[in-house]
C-alpha cells in the first residue's frame, strides 16, 4: 500500500466533470494535475480555479507521468474509447455512468481493464447516499424480500439539449433510468428479467421521455422502476422506493433539492420505525477544504464519498465498491427495455400507439461509435 | 315509493356491509340465503329479514337477486335469478374467471336481465370526485393511471374460498379488479398487459403482483398489488399532460391536484368513507341508492355487465402474463 498522493486528470469539464474537480479538491490524498475538454475554455477554468493545467487533448494529459487515474465525466458516446486509452494507459479510471451505450463497448472496456490490470470504478454516486446506505443496513430486518418499487419522477422543460435533441445520451431513460437500475440491483441483486413500457409523451423530443419497467430479479423477486421526465407532481427530482420482506416493508424517499424529505420508514408488524441520514459520519476523511459540489443538498456529500472511495480502491489494488460488472448489468437493464440485445432476458417492450418513440424505428436514435468519436473533442 | 324485495345471496363479510346500508334505505325488504344456515340465520335475525331455504326460493320470493357470494358461486347464483326471472345486483369480480365471467354475461344478454355491476369504487366520493377532475380537463389528457393497494391478509383469518385461485380468482380477480376497474374508468380500456407475481401466504396463491399496461386512450396503467404487506397501503393516481391528481390517505377523503408552476390543491369529501358509528360503508349505500333508483324508473345505473366482464379479463391476462412471462394481449370486444 503506497502512501503517495493520486495525481488526477479531469476528463470533460462539464458539469458533472467540476462536481469530480471540486470533490477530489476536498478530499485528502490526491492532486488535481491537469483537465481536458472539447472546448478548451472548461478546462482552463477548472485550472485556475483548483490549480493544475488545461492539456489540449487526452493523448496529452495520458502523455503526463504525474496523472495516475483519470474521473471521465464525458458524453457517455465517447466513455468507451477514453476508458480504454485511459486503461492502455496504465491509468485507474472513474468513469460516470452510464459506463457505455452498447455491450460491445462494454467489452471492450473489460478486457482493456483486464490486460491492464488497473482500477476501474462506476460513478453511480446514488450508491452513497445515507438513505441509500441507511434502507441497505435495515432490510436484513424484512428477511426475504421480494418486491422493490422504485419512481423518480423528473419535471424536465425542453426538449432540446443532449439528451433530447441529439442522442448523444443514448435515451432518457440511459441518461438518468440508470441510476435506477443500478439502485435496484445494489438493493436487490441481479435483475434477471425486464419488460418495459417506453413513452415518448412529448413528441418534440426524439426519445424516450417515460419508462416503466417489469423487473424480475435473479432471486425471483419482483421489482417496477418508473423513470419519468413528465412528472406532474409535488416535487420533481424526488426518488421514492419501497422494499417488500417477509416480515414487513421500508418507504424511503431521496430529494435532491432539500434535506427535509430524505428519510425513510420500517413498518414492521409490531411497529415503525423513522430513519432520517446521520450528517455527523465520520467513517470517510473529513473534507480538507469545502466543496463546492453541494449542488444538490439533498445529496449530502456523495460526490466526495464517491472520490474517495475510489482513492481507497486505487491505492489499495481493493476492488472498487462499484465495479465494472455492476456499472455493466446496470446499462444491459436499460438496453433489455429498450428492446435491444443484451444478457437480461426480455420480452419485447411496447410503446403506447399515441406515443411511438424514435427507438424502435428511428435509425439515428442510437449514435454509432463514429460519430461519438467524431464529436470527442479530446 | 315502489317497496323492493331484496334477496341476498351469501351471509358472509360484504353481505354484512350490503344489508347496513340496504336496511337503512326506505321501500327495501330483505331476505337472505346462505347454504351455511346457521350463518344465515345469524344474519337474518340482525336485520330483521327472512331467511330463504334455497337459491329458488330466494328467487322466488323477492323482486331484485343481490349477489354477496364468494366468486365462485355467483354462476349459480345468476341462474337462479335469470330462472325466476328476476334483476340482479352482482357483486365484484363478476366471477372467478373468465369463461364463468363470460357465461354469465352471455345468459343476462340473451335473457335480457336488468343488470347491475357491483364496482364500489365507481361510488367513493373519492374516486368519483378524481374521476370528475379528469373528465373537466384539471389535469389534461391521462398518460399515467395507477394504483398501489397493499395489505395482509391472515391465511388463518380468511376463508378457504380466498386463498383458492380457482374458487376466488386469486388476489389479482378478488382485489385487483377493483384497480383494474378504476384505471379503466379513467383511461379506457386495457389492451395489453404484463405482470409478475410472487406466492408467499401459501403456495399457488399469486398474493403479490405488479401489472403494467396499456390502454386504448394511450396511457400506460401500473398496478401494484400486495396481500402480504404490513400495515394497509392504498394510494392511487392520474398523471395527465397538465397535472396530476393523487389519493393517498388511509382513510381516502382527499384529492390532492398538482400542477406546473401551480399552488397544489386539495380537494376534500364531504363524508369519510365508512360511518364510524353504523360502520356503513358510504360506497356501498351510494352504490345501493344508484341501483334502487335505476330499478325504480329513475336515472341510468351506469356500470355494466360488460365493466365486469373486462376487468376479469384484464385480471385473468395479468395471471396469465405473469405464468408465461410474455405480453398478454386483449381484444377490447364488448361482452358477447
Amino acid at each position: 500500500m503506497t502512501r503517495k498522493t493520486i495525481g488526477i486528470g479531469i476528463v470533460g469539464c462539464g458539469y458533472m466533470g467540476q462536481v469530480h474537480a471540486r470533490s477530489y479538491a476536498a478530499t485528502p490524498g490526491c492532486r488535481l494535475v491537469g483537465y481536458v475538454n472539447r472546448t478548451p475554455g472548461k478546462a482552463r477554468d477548472l485550472a485556475r480555479e483548483l490549480g493544475g493545467e488545461a492539456y489540449p487533448d487526452l493523448g496529452a494529459m495520458l502523455a503526463d507521468e504525474r496523472i495516475d487515474a483519470v474521473s471521465i465525466c464525458t458524453d457517455q458516446a465517447v466513455h468507451a474509447e477514453q476508458a480504454v486509452a485511459a486503461a492502455e494507459a496504465g491509468r485507474h479510471v472513474l468513469c460516470e455512468k452510464p459506463l457505455a451505450l452498447t455491450l460491445d463497448e462494454m467489452d471492450a472496456i473489460d478486457a482493456a481493464v483486464r490486460r491492464s490490470g488497473v482500477t476501474l470504478m462506476v460513478a453511480h454516486q446514488m450508491r452513497f447516499h445515507p438513505v441509500i446506505e441507511q434502507v441497505r443496513a435495515r432490510m436484513s430486518r424484512l428477511g426475504r424480500c421480494f418486491h422493490l418499487s422504485l419512481e423518480w419522477g423528473f419535471r424536465i422543460k425542453g426538449h432540446g439539449g443532449r439528451c433530447w435533441a441529439d442522442l448523444r445520451s443514448g435515451g432518457f431513460f440511459m441518461e438518468l433510468g440508470v441510476h435506477a437500475a443500478d439502485l435496484a440491483q445494489h438493493l436487490m441483486g441481479p435483475i434477471a428479467h425486464v419488460q418495459a413500457a417506453t413513452l415518448r409523451l412529448d413528441p418534440k423530443r426524439r426519445t424516450e421521455d417515460c419508462t416503466h419497467c417489469l423487473l424480475q430479479f435473479e432471486s425471483n423477486a419482483i421489482g417496477s422502476l418508473l423513470v419519468t421526465a413528465n412528472h406532474r407532481a409535488k416535487r420533481q427530482g424526488m426518488l421514492h422506493g419501497r422494499v417488500l420482506g417477509e416480515r414487513g416493508r421500508i418507504e424511503f424517499s431521496i430529494y435532491p433539492y432539500g434535506r427535509a424529505f430524505n428519510q425513510g420508514v420500517v413498518i414492521l408488524d409490531d411497529g415503525e420505525s423513522v430513519f432520517v441520514p446521520d450528517e455527523r459520519r465520520t467513517a470517510l476523511p473529513r473534507p480538507t477544504k469545502p466543496s463546492r459540489s453541494k449542488t444538490f443538498r439533498g445529496f449530502y456529500d456523495i460526490y466526495e464519498r464517491e472520490v474517495a472511495a475510489f482513492l481507497h480502491a486505487v491505492r489499495t489494488g481493493q476492488p472498487p465498491p462499484i465495479t465494472l460488472d455492476d456499472g455493466r448489468r446496470a446499462v444491459e437493464v436499460v438496453l433489455a427495455a429498450y428492446d435491444r440485445q443484451g444478457r437480461v432476458a426480455q420480452e419485447p417492450a411496447f410503446a403506447a400507439p399515441r406515443t411511438q418513440h424514435a427507438y424502435r424505428s428511428g435509425p439515428d436514435c442510437h449514435p454509432p461509435l463514429r460519430q461519438g468519436k467524431r464529436r470527442a473533442a479530446t | 315509493m315502489q317497496r323492493v324485495n331484496i334477496g341476498i345471496v351469501g351471509a358472509g363479510a360484504i353481505s354484512r356491509s350490503h344489508m347496513i346500508s340496504l336496511s337503512r334505505l326506505p321501500g327495501v325488504g330483505l331476505n337472505v340465503f346462505d347454504p351455511d344456515t346457521p350463518r344465515a340465520r345469524a344474519l337474518a335475525d340482525e336485520f330483521n329479514a327472512v331467511r330463504a331455504d334455497s337459491l329458488d326460493a330466494l328467487a322466488a320470493g323477492c323482486d331484485m337477486v343481490w349477489v354477496c357470494s364468494p366468486p365462485f358461486a355467483h354462476r349459480a347464483a345468476l341462474r337462479a335469478a335469470i330462472r325466476a326471472g328476476r334483476a340482479v345486483f352482482c357483486e365484484k369480480p363478476l366471477a372467478a374467471d373468465t369463461a364463468d365471467a363470460a357465461a354469465i354475461a352471455r345468459a343476462v344478454t340473451r335473457s335480457g336481465t336488468r343488470f347491475y355491476m357491483g364496482h364500489s369504487g365507481r361510488w367513493t366520493e373519492v374516486f368519483m370526485l378524481m374521476h370528475r377532475l379528469v373528465q373537466r380537463g384539471e389535469i389534461g389528457e391521462p398518460m399515467r393511471v395507477w394504483s398501489r393497494r397493499m395489505g395482509y391478509l391472515d391465511p388463518a383469518q380468511s376463508p378457504a374460498w380466498r386463498l383458492d385461485d380457482r374458487l376466488s380468482g386469486g388476489a389479482v380477480v378478488e382485489l385487483g379488479v377493483h384497480e383494474i376497474d378504476f384505471i379503466r374508468w379513467i383511461g379506457g380500456d386495457w389492451t395489453r398487459v404484463f405482470a409478475r407475481g410472487q406466492d408467499l401466504l401459501q403456495p399457488g396463491y399469486q398474493d403479490t403482483m405488479i401489472a403494467m399496461g396499456e390502454l386504448a386512450g394511450g396511457a400506460v396503467a401500473h398496478l401494484e398489488l400486495s396481500w402480504s404487506c404490513p400495515r394497509y397501503l392504498f394510494q392511487r393516481g392520474v398523471e395527465g399532460r397538465d397535472g396530476s391528481l393523487l389519493v393517498d390517505d388511509q382513510r381516502i377523503t382527499q384529492v390532492e391536484l398538482h400542477r406546473p408552476g401551480r399552488k397544489p390543491r386539495v380537494f376534500k369529501t364531504r363524508e369519510d368513507w365508512q360511518d364510524p358509528r353504523t360502520q356503513e360503508n358510504f360506497s356501498l349505500r351510494n352504490q345501493a341508492k344508484a341501483v334502487l333508483r335505476d330499478y325504480r324508473g329513475g336515472a341510468a345505473y351506469p356500470v355494466r355487465i360488460e365493466d365486469g366482464l373486462a376487468a376479469v379479463r384484464v385480471a385473468a391476462a395479468m395471471r396469465r402474463s405473469a405464468h408465461t412471462g410474455r405480453t398478454a394481449t386483449l381484444s377490447t370486444k364488448g361482452a358477447s
